[in-house]
C-alpha cells in the first residue's frame, strides 16, 4: 500500500523530536531510516504506527488518514515489532504469535486464526520451538517470534525498530532476506537501521534523518559519501564491489 | 512438520490447561459438599441429601438452607471475587504486589467501616463472645465501607486520568492511599469508647459467617458482572502482557483498558470486603498459585484464578469453623496466617523463575 507521511511533527513535553517529516514511500518499498542516535528514528516508526500521535500532520495510507481508522481496522494494516521486548511472561511461540492475530478476534480464537498463526510460524521456520517459552529463546528466534507475530496481523505496513541490533551476521543476513521477501508481497515494509552497508544491499528506499528533519531521502543514489559523512559527522571510506557499495568509517570529522 | 500437526500439538498444549480447570472445578465441587457436612452442629450425609429432598428435620435444614449453604456460596464467591480481582490487578499493573488489598482498597473500608460505627453510631448494642459484633445499623456499615473504597477507588481513578494510567501511578496512589486510611482509622478509633472500637476490630476481621442470602444475591450479580469484564477483555490483558507499545500496535486502546479493568477488580472487591470485612492475602496468593499451575496466559489464567479462588476460601473457611471447635474463627485470621507465608515463598522462588 501506497505510504504517505505528510509534515509530521511531534514533540516529548514540549522537545521537538520531529520537524516537518515528508515523505511518500510507493507499495511495496523496502525502507531504510537511517540517522545518529537520537536523530528521531524510532519516534517516526511510532508516530506511523499510531503509537504516538503526531502534533501535527498526519500520516495517509492509500490517501486516507490513519488517525480516522479505528483501533482494530488500525492494527488490520500495520504491524510494529519494537526494538527491545525486554522480558515478557512466559508465552509460548505459539502464543505470541497468534497475539498478532488479536485485532481480528472478536469472542473466540477462530479457526482460521490458528491455521495463518500455523502458516506463519512454518514460513518463518519456528515450528520445531512452537511450544517453547519465548524468553528462553536466543535473539534471533526471538527477533523472528516477533517478526511473526507482527505478520499474523496480515498488515499492509511493516515497522521494524532496529531488527538486526544484537543478531550475529548470519541472523542479521536472515532477517533482511525475510523482510525483503516481505516487501516484495507489496507489504511497504519500514525498518530504523544502523549498518548502511546491509541497508545498501537490500533496501530500495532511504530516508535520513537529522535531528528530527529529513536529511536527505530516495533511491539508492543519495548514499553518497557527502551525505553521509554530514549525516553522522565523520569521514568515510567508498568501496564498490560486485554492484555493491560499502561503507567504512574512518574517523569523526 | 505439517500446518496440521502443528495445530494439534497446539491443541494438546491447550488441551492440558483446560484439563486443570476442569481438576479445579472438581475440587471446588468436593469442598462445597465437605463444607455442609462438616460444621460444630453435626450435619450428617444422610441429612444434607434428605434436605435436597425436603425430607430432613427442622433444625437440620435450617442449618443447611439457611445457615451453610448462603455461607458456603459466599466463600465460594467472594474467594472467586477476590482472587480474580488479583489476577486482573497483577495483569493490569504489570506488579507481583498488584492487588486490592496492597492497593489500599480494605483500609478504606475498614475506615468506611469504623466512620459507620463512630461518627454515624451505627455500632453495638450489645457484646457477647458468640456474635461478637451485633451492629444496630449493618446497612449503614457495609454501605459505608462500600462508599468509602469508592472513594480510594475514585481518587486512583482521577488520578491516573490526570497523571496518565501507568502501573506505577497507580501502585504508588493506592499505597499512599492505603496508609492514609489506616492513619484515618487510627485517628476515628481515638474518639470511640470501648464497645465502639471492639466493634470496629471485629468487623475488620474478615468473616464470612455475616452471610445472608440477600447478601450473596448482591455479590453474585457484581461477581459475575465482573467476571464478563474480565473475560472479554482476556486478549487486552495478555496484549498488555507483551508492552504496552506492542498492545498499542495491535490496536488495544491500553489506557482504558487499564482503567476499565482497576475499576472492575476495585468494586467487585470493595462490595466483597464491606460485607465480610478484610480477608487478606486471597488475592495476592491464589493468582501467584495459579500462574504457576496454568501460566499467564489470561485466557486460563483468569477463570482458573477464580475457581481456585473459590476453593482456597471454602477450605480456609471450613477449616476455620472446625480447627477449634467448638469457636468460630473468623476466616480472615487464617488467610492471613496462611498466605503471608505463602506469598513470601511464592516469591522467593519467583525471583529466580524471572517470571516478573
Ligand atoms: N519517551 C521519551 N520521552 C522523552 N524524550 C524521548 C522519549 N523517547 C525518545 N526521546 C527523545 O527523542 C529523541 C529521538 O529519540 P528516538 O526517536 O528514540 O531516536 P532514535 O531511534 O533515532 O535513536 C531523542 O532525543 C530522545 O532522547
Ligand atoms: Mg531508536
Amino acid at each position: 500500500m501506497k505510504l504517505s507521511i505528510h509534515n509530521v511533527t511531534f514533540s516529548y513535553n514540549g522537545t521537538p523530536v520531529l520537524e516537518n517529516v515528508t515523505e511518500n514511500i510507493p507499495a511495496g518499498s523496502f525502507v531504510a531510516i537511517v540517522g545518529p542516535n537520537g536523530s528521531g528514528k524510532s519516534t517516526l516508526l511510532r508516530c506511523i504506527d499510531g503509537i504516538l500521535k503526531p502534533r501535527m500532520g498526519s500520516v495517509l495510507l492509500e490517501d486516507r488518514d490513519v488517525q480516522d481508522f479505528d483501533r482494530p481496522h488500525k492494527a488490520r494494516k500495520f504491524g510494529y515489532v519494537p526494538q527491545e521486548a525486554g522480558h515478557t511472561p512466559p508465552s509460548t511461540v505459539f502464543d505470541t504469535v497468534l497475539m498478532g492475530r488479536k485485532p481480528y478476534i472478536g469472542w473466540q480464537v477462530k479457526q482460521q486464526d490458528k491455521t495463518i498463526t500455523s502458516r506463519i510460524i512454518r514460513q518463518l521456520h519456528l515450528e520445531e520451538i512452537a511450544l517453547r517459552d519465548v524468553n528462553k529463546l536466543s535473539g534471533g528466534q526471538r527477533q523472528r517470534v516477533f517478526i511473526a507475530r507482527a505478520l499474523a496481523q496480515q498488515p499492509e505496513v511493516l515497522l521494524l525498530d532496529e531488527p538486526t541490533a544484537n543478531l550475529d551476521l548470519r541472523h542479521q543476513l536472515e532477517v533482511l532476506q525475510l523482510l525483503q521477501s516481505v516487501s516484495q508481497k507489496q507489504i511497504t515494509t519500514l525498518v530504523a537501521i544502523h549498518d548502511l552497508n546491509l541497508a545498501a544491499q537490500y533496501c530500495s528506499h532511504f530516508i535520513m534523518l537529522r535531528e528530527g528533519k529529513i536529511f536527505s531521502s530516495g533511491g539508492r543514489e543519495i548514499l553518497t559519501r557527502e551525505n553521509i559523512e554530514s549525516l553522522y559527522d565523520i569521514r568515510v571510506n567508498i568501496f564498490q564491489a560486485d554492484d555493491k557499495i560499502f561503507f567504512v568509517p574512518v574517523d569523526k570529522k | 512438520m505439517e500446518t496440521a500437526q502443528l495445530e494439534k500439538q497446539y491443541s494438546r498444549h491447550i488441551g492440558r490447561k483446560h484439563t486443570l480447570i476442569a481438576i479445579l472445578l472438581i475440587l471446588l465441587v468436593i469442598s462445597a459438599i465437605a463444607g455442609m457436612v462438616l460444621g460444630s452442629a453435626e450435619v450428617g450425609w444422610k441429612a444434607m441429601v434428605e434436605t435436597l429432598g425436603s425430607q430432613a428435620s427442622a433444625i437440620e435444614q435450617q442449618i443447611i438452607v439457611n445457615i451453610r449453604l448462603p455461607r458456603i456460596l459466599s466463600a465460594i464467591i467472594t474467594g472467586a471475587a477476590l482472587a480474580v480481582s488479583g489476577a486482573a490487578m497483577q495483569s493490569i499493573l504489570k506488579n507481583p504486589l498488584g492487588s486490592p488489598f496492597t492497593l489500599g482498597i480494605s483500609n478504606a473500608a475498614a475506615f468506611g467501616a469504623a466512620f459507620a460505627v463512630i461518627i454515624l453510631g451505627a455500632g453495638t448494642t450489645q457484646s457477647g463472645s458468640a456474635n461478637p459484633v451485633i451492629l444496630n445499623n449493618p446497612y449503614a456499615v457495609t454501605a459505608s465501607a462500600f462508599l468509602w473504597s469508592l472513594v480510594s477507588t475514585g481518587i486512583i481513578f482521577l488520578l491516573a486520568r490526570y497523571k496518565g494510567a501507568t502501573p506505577e501511578v497507580m501502585i504508588l496512589t493506592g499505597i499512599i492511599l492505603g496508609s492514609l486510611f489506616s492513619a484515618g482509622m487510627t485517628a476515628l478509633q481515638y474518639f470511640g469508647d470501648d464497645i465502639e472500637i471492639s466493634t470496629v476490630v471485629f468487623w475488620t476481621f474478615g468473616d464470612i459467617g455475616r452471610a445472608s442470602w440477600r447478601d450473596f444475591n448482591i455479590l453474585l450479580l457484581v461477581v459475575i458482572a465482573a467476571m464478563v469484564i474480565f473475560i472479554r477483555n482476556r486478549w487486552n490483558y495478555n496484549a498488555l502482557d507483551a508492552g504496552d507499545e506492542v498492545a498499542k500496535s495491535l490496536g488495544v486502546n491500553v489506557e482504558r483498558t487499564r482503567l476499565v479493568g482497576m475499576v472492575t477488580a476495585s468494586l467487585a472487591t470493595a462490595i466483597a470486603v464491606s460485607f465480610f470485612g478484610i480477608i487478606a492475602f486471597v488475592g495476592l496468593v491464589v493468582p501467584h498459585i495459579v500462574r504457576r499451575l496454568i501460566g499467564g496466559d489470561e485466557r486460563y489464567l483468569i477463570p482458573a484464578s477464580a475457581i481456585f479462588g473459590g476453593v482456597f476460601l471454602l477450605v480456609s473457611d471450613i477449616v476455620a469453623r472446625t480447627i477449634v471447635a467448638p469457636v468460630v474463627l473468623p476466616v480472615g485470621i487464617l488467610t492471613s496466617f496462611l498466605g503471608a507465608p505463602l506469598f513470601l515463598y511464592l516469591l522467593i522462588k519467583g525471583i529466580g523463575k524471572g517470571y516478573w
